[in-house]
C-alpha cells in the first residue's frame, strides 16, 4: 500500500517536464522601402504592414526617404537593406526605371517584389491595386459626367513611378476609347504635393473650358478642391486614394469620384502576399487588388472604416 | 492488537499525509512552472518591445544618416571647406551638422569623415574640427551601425551610421550619424535590468557587446553557454534549471538583446511561502487527525460496546445482551446477535430437556429390565402356600425375593433412603446365604447415614459383585463391610470384602462397559451404576474401584441428601435458565 502511494507520488510529480525552450519567435524578415512616410496614404499602408507582421508572424523592416523626391536616397537605401539579413524585399520604386540594385538582390538571393507601384519593362512581381484600371473607372465616370464632351485636365504625381502613369494611361485610354473628351494638360510631379495656387490658376486661365481635373493622389487633390471651391469654380475633381479628408470631400461634393486606393489594404496585402509565397511556398496567382470608386450617392453605404 | 479504530485512523493519517505532501508539492511546482513561465513571457515582451523601440530609432536615425549623404547643401559645405579650410567653413558645415542633429533627439553628435584630409567636422561646439581622428571604416560599417569609439573624446563609445557622401570623388567624405553607447543603454537596457538579472547586453551579430551595464564589457566578446544552443531569440532555459535566458535579435540593426534571469530570485516569494505552506499542511493533518479521531471515536464507540458485550457472552455469560443504540450495520450487528443469543438460550433449554427425557427413558429402560410383575405375583401365591404348609423358612425366603422384585418394579421415586437400599441389599444377601450356606457375612456401618436419599439398587450391584466373583465358597471366613458416612455434604459409601480381589483390568471394564450383564440378578452392572449416578449428580459424584491391602474396597461418593426437597436441584426446574458450571 505505502509502496503503490510512493509511486503515485513519483508518477504525480515527475509529470511535469518542461521543454528547453518555451518561446521562439520566427525569424522570416521582409524588408519594406516606401516612397514616403509622410502622407496619410503611407502612414496607413506602414500600419496596414505592421498588422500583417504580427498576424502572420514575421519580421518587417521598413525604411524609406523623407519624400517621393529622393530617388538617390531611396536607392541608396535598398542597397543597404540588401546586405541585411532578410529573406525578401518589397519596394515601392520612386523611380520605376531603376534596377540598379536587382544584381544585388539576385546575387543574395533575396527576393523582390513592387509594392504599390511597378517597375518599367521588367519581369518583378507586383503586389498593388489595378492603376491602370481605377484611371479607366475614373474616366467612366468623367465621361458621363461630360456626356462625352468637352475637356479635361490631369495632375498626375512623378510619371517615372509606375502607379502614376498607369492612371494616366488607364485614364485617357478610356476617354479616347469611349468619348470625344480631349485631354487639355498632363502636368506630373506632385506626388502628395499640393500645387501651387499661381500655377493652378495659370493652368485654369489657360483651359477655361474644362469640366474635370484628373488628380492622381489626394493631397493634390484636396488642395486643388481647396481653391476651386475659393474661385467658386464648377470644375470638377476626381481623384484617388483612402484617407478621411478624401472621404469627406466626396461627401460634401468637393471630390465627384474618388477611387479608394487603400494604403492600409495595399501594406497588408504586400505582407501576405510575399509570407505566403516565400516562407509559406504556396503558389498564387498574382491578382491585383481592386478598388471601389466613391461617390456622393454611394459614400454613406461604404464601410469607410477601411483599416481597422 | 491493533484495533480496528487505530487501523482506521492510521489509514486516515497516512492518506491525508500523502494527499497533503502530493497536493502541496505539485501545486509548488505548477506554481513555480507558472511564476517562472509568466515572469518570462512578461520579460520576453518587455525585452521584444525595448529591442523594437531600439530597431525603431535605429532606422530613423539610419534614414536621416542616408539622406545626409544625398544632401546637396552638406555635400556643397563640404567642398567649401575643403577648398578652404577655414575656420569660417568648419563653423558653417558644424551648424548644418548640428540643425541635422536636431532631427532625432537620440542623435547624439553628427559628424563629417573628410579622408582625403583626416579631419572631422562635428556638430559639436567643442571641438568643432578635429585632425587626425581615430576613424576605423570598413566596409561592413557602411551596411550597419558600428560601435567604435567617439573620436573626439578619449572615453565613451558610439553607435555611427557611416555613409558616403555622394560627391563622385575617388575617396569621398562620409557622414556619421552618432548615438552615444550610454544612452542607448539607459533609453532601452536598463529598464530591463532588475535584481533578477544576471546578464544583459546588447551584442551584434558577431558576438560582440555594443552595450552593457559595465562600460568594461563593451567590444568584449559575449559567451554565456545558455545560448550556446541559441539560434536567435526566443526564452531557453539552463542545463541546470538555475537560470533562464532571453534573447531578441531587433530586425533592422542585428542587434540582439541577450538577457539572463536567475530563477532562483524568481521564485524567491515562492520560496519565502514555503515555511507558511509547510505549517499549514502540519495544521491541516493535525486537524484532520484530530476530526478523524474524535468522529471515529463516535462511530467505534457502538462496535466497541458490542466487542464487549461478545466477549463477556464468549466467556459464558449468556443473559448478557448488547444494547443497540444506532441504526448502522453495528446495530444491525448487535440485533442480531441478540436475536442469536435468545435462539441459543432456546436451543439449550431444547438440549436440557432432550437429556433429561433421555435420562428418564434410560431409567426407564433400565429399571423395567427388572420388573417382571408376573413373577411377583406368583412368588406372593406361592409364599402363601409355603405359609399354609407351614414352611416358614421357605415362605420367608419367598417374602425376601417378592420384596426384591417390588423394589426392582416399583416406579415409585428414582431416589430411596440408604436404610431401604441396605434393607434391600439385606434381603439379596440372606437369598444368596441360602443358595450358598453360610460361607459369608455383610456386616453394615451406617448409623449416620441411613436417612440419606440414594438412588435405588446401587449398593446391590457390587455386593452381587463381591459374592459372585470374590469369594472363595469353599471358606466360610467372607466378608462384607458396607459403611456409610456424611462428611462436609458428602455421602461416602465403602463396599469391601475380603475375597479373592480384582485385577486392574477387570476393575476398568467392570466400570466402563456399558454390556450388559448376563447373570446375577439383574441386568444392572456396575458400570449402569456408575452412569446412573452421573445422571443424576454430574460430577459431584465418584465411583472408584480398587484393590486396598488385598481387599477390593468400593467407594461411592455423592451429596448427601436427607431432605427430598433437595433432590430437585439436581432435576429439572421450570421456568429458569440452567447455569452450567465448567
Amino acid at each position: 500500500m505505502i509502496v503503490t502511494c510512493m509511486c503515485m507520488v513519483w508518477l504525480l510529480v515527475g509529470c511535469t517536464a518542461k521543454d528547453n525552450i518555451s518561446i521562439k519567435n520566427t525569424e522570416f524578415t521582409i524588408g519594406v522601402v516606401t516612397k514616403a512616410k509622410d502622407s496619410e496614404y503611407w502612414m496607413s499602408y506602414i500600419s496596414g504592414l505592421n498588422n500583417a507582421a504580427r498576424d502572420f508572424d514575421v519580421n518587417v523592416i521598413l525604411i524609406s526617404p523623407q519624400t517621393e523626391k529622393e530617388a538617390d536616397v531611396q536607392r541608396q537605401m535598398i542597397t543597404d537593406l540588401l546586405n541585411k539579413d532578410i529573406d525578401a524585399i518589397a519596394i515601392s520604386p520612386i523611380d520605376s526605371r531603376d534596377i540598379s540594385y536587382i544584381d544585388i538582390a539576385q546575387e543574395k538571393g533575396i527576393p523582390i517584389y513592387a509594392t504599390d507601384s511597378a517597375y518599367f519593362d521588367v519581369d518583378i512581381p507586383y503586389i498593388g491595386y489595378d492603376n491602370h484600371k481605377m484611371g479607366e473607372d475614373l474616366a467612366e465616370i468623367t465621361a458621363q459626367y461630360l456626356k462625352g464632351n468637352g475637356s479635361v485636365g490631369i495632375i498626375s504625381g512623378s510619371l517615372t513611378q509606375a502607379g502614376h502613369r498607369e492612371r494616366v494611361e488607364g485614364f485617357c485610354g478610356y476617354l479616347d476609347e469611349h468619348s470625344s473628351i480631349r485631354t487639355a494638360f498632363v502636368i506630373d510631379g506632385y506626388s502628395n504635393l499640393m500645387l501651387p495656387e499661381t500655377e493652378i490658376k495659370e493652368l485654369l486661365d489657360n483651359n477655361p473650358d474644362l469640366g474635370m481635373i484628373f488628380v492622381t493622389n489626394a493631397v493634390a487633390a484636396l488642395g486643388l478642391a481647396d481653391y476651386l471651391e475659393e474661385q467658386e469654380s464648377s470644375i470638377k475633381i476626381c481623384a484617388m486614394d483612402a484617407q478621411q479628408d478624401a472621404y469627406e470631400a466626396v461627401k460634401n461634393g468637393r471630390i465627384m469620384a474618388l477611387a479608394n486606393h487603400s494604403g492600409y489594404e495595399n501594406g497588408y496585402q504586400t505582407i501576405r502576399r510575399i509570407t505566403e509565397i516565400v516562407r509559406d511556398h504556396k503558389e498564387l496567382e498574382e491578382t491585383m487588388l481592386q478598388a471601389e470608386i466613391l461617390t456622393k450617392e454611394n459614400i454613406y453605404n461604404y464601410d469607410l472604416q477601411g483599416e481597422p | 492488537m491493533w484495533s480496528l479504530r487505530n487501523k482506521v485512523l492510521l489509514g486516515v493519517l497516512l492518506v491525508i499525509t500523502v494527499i497533503v505532501i502530493c497536493g502541496v508539492t505539485l501545486v509548488y511546482k505548477k506554481d513555480a512552472e507558472m511564476i517562472q513561465k509568466d515572469y518570462c513571457q512578461n520579460l520576453y515582451y518587455r525585452v521584444e518591445q525595448a529591442g523594437k523601440y531600439f530597431d525603431n530609432t535605429m532606422s530613423s536615425i539610419y534614414e536621416i544618416s542616408a539622406k545626409m549623404a544625398y544632401e546637396k547643401e552638406l555635400i556643397q559645405l563640404v567642398q567649401k571647406y575643403k577648398e578652404q579650410q577655414t575656420e569660417e567653413s568648419a563653423a558653417r558645415l558644424s551648424q548644418l551638422l548640428a540643425d541635422y542633429k536636431t532631427k532625432n533627439m537620440e542623435i547624439s553628435s553628427i559628424c563629417v569623415y573628410l579622408r582625403e584630409l583626416d579631419v572631422l567636422i562635428t556638430s559639436e561646439e567643442y571641438p568643432v574640427r578635429v585632425e587626425r581622428p581615430m576613424v576605423a571604416l570598413r566596409d561592413s560599417t557602411f551596411h550597419n551601425p558600428t560601435l567604435m569609439g567617439i573620436p573626439y573624446k578619449k572615453e565613451g563609445h558610439m553607435l555611427s551610421f557611416v555613409n558616403t557622401l555622394n560627391t563622385g570623388e575617388v575617396e569621398p567624405s562620409v557622414v556619421m550619424v552618432n548615438v552615444q553607447e550610454r544612452s542607448v543603454y539607459y533609453n532601452y537596457l536598463d529598464y530591463l535590468d532588475s535584481s533578477k538579472v544576471t546578464t544583459l547586453m546588447l551584442v551584434d551579430q558577431e558576438e560582440k557587446v555594443i552595450s552593457a551595464k559595465e562600460r568594461s564589457l563593451i567590444g568584449t566578446s559575449f559567451s554565456q553557454p545558455i545560448f550556446h544552443e541559441s539560434t536567435g531569440q526566443g526564452i531557453v532555459k539552463g542545463e541546470n534549471g538555475e537560470e533562464i535566458g532571453l534573447s531578441y535579435r531587433a530586425p533592422f540593426s542585428q542587434y540582439v538583446i541577450r538577457l539572463v534571469v536567475s530563477t532562483d530570485e524568481i521564485l524567491v516569494q515562492l520560496r519565502s511561502l514555503r515555511f507558511f505552506v509547510l505549517t499549514l499542511s502540519i495544521v491541516f493533518i493535525a486537524a484532520a487527525f484530530l476530526f478523524s479521531y474524535f468522529s471515529t471515536l463516535f462511530i467505534y464507540k457502538p462496535l466497541s460496546q458490542l466487542t464487549e458485550t461478545v466477549k463477556s457472552v464468549g466467556q459464558g455469560d449468556l443473559n448478557l445482551r448488547y444494547k443497540v443504540t444506532t441504526k448502522d450495520e453495528v446495530g444491525t450487528l448487535g440485533t442480531n446477535f441478540n436475536n442469536m443469543l435468545d435462539q441459543i438460550n432456546v436451543l439449550f433449554k431444547q438440549l436440557i430437556r432432550e437429556e433429561e427425557l433421555k435420562k428418564d427413558a434410560e431409567l426407564d429402560a433400565l429399571q423395567y429390565q427388572i420388573r417382571p410383575h408376573f413373577m411377583y405375583n406368583t412368588l406372593n401365591t406361592i409364599k402363601c402356600y409355603a405359609l399354609t404348609k407351614g414352611e416358614k423358612e421357605v415362605a420367608e425366603l419367598i417374602a425376601n425375593f417378592a420384596d426384591l422384585l417390588r423394589t426392582a418394579i416399583n416406579k415409585n421415586g428414582v431416589f430411596i433412603t440408604l436404610q431401604e437400599e441396605l434393607d434391600i441389599v439385606d434381603k439379596y444377601v440372606k437369598l444368596q446365604q441360602f443358595r450358598h450356606g453360610d460361607v459369608f457375612a455383610v456386616f453394615y456401618q451406617v448409623e449416620d447415614a441411613k436417612e440419606c436419599f440414594i438412588p435405588r439398587l446401587i449398593l446391590q450391584p457390587f455386593v452381587e459383585n463381591s459374592i459372585e466373583h470374590g469369594f472363595d465358597m469353599g471358606k466360610t471366613d467372607n466378608e462384607i463391610v458396607i459403611c456409610a458416612s456424611v462428611e462436609d455434604g458428602i455421602l461416602n459409601i465403602k463396599i469391601s470384602d475380603n475375597g479373592i480381589g480384582m485385577p486392574q483390568e477387570l476393575i476398568d471394564k467392570l466400570l466402563n462397559d456399558p454390556a450388559k450383564k448376563v447373570t446375577g440378578m439383574s441386568n444392572i452392572g456396575i458400570s449402569n451404576v456408575k452412569e446412573r449416578l452421573s445422571l443424576y449428580f454430574g460430577d459431584h459424584c465418584q465411583v472408584n474401584m480398587m484393590m486396598v491391602n488385598k481387599k477390593l474396597e468400593v467407594s461411592i461418593s455423592m451429596p448427601a441428601i436427607t431432605d427430598a426437597k433437595q433432590l430437585c436441584e439436581f432435576g429439572r426446574r421450570e421456568g429458569e435458565s440452567i447455569c452450567i458450571k465448567r
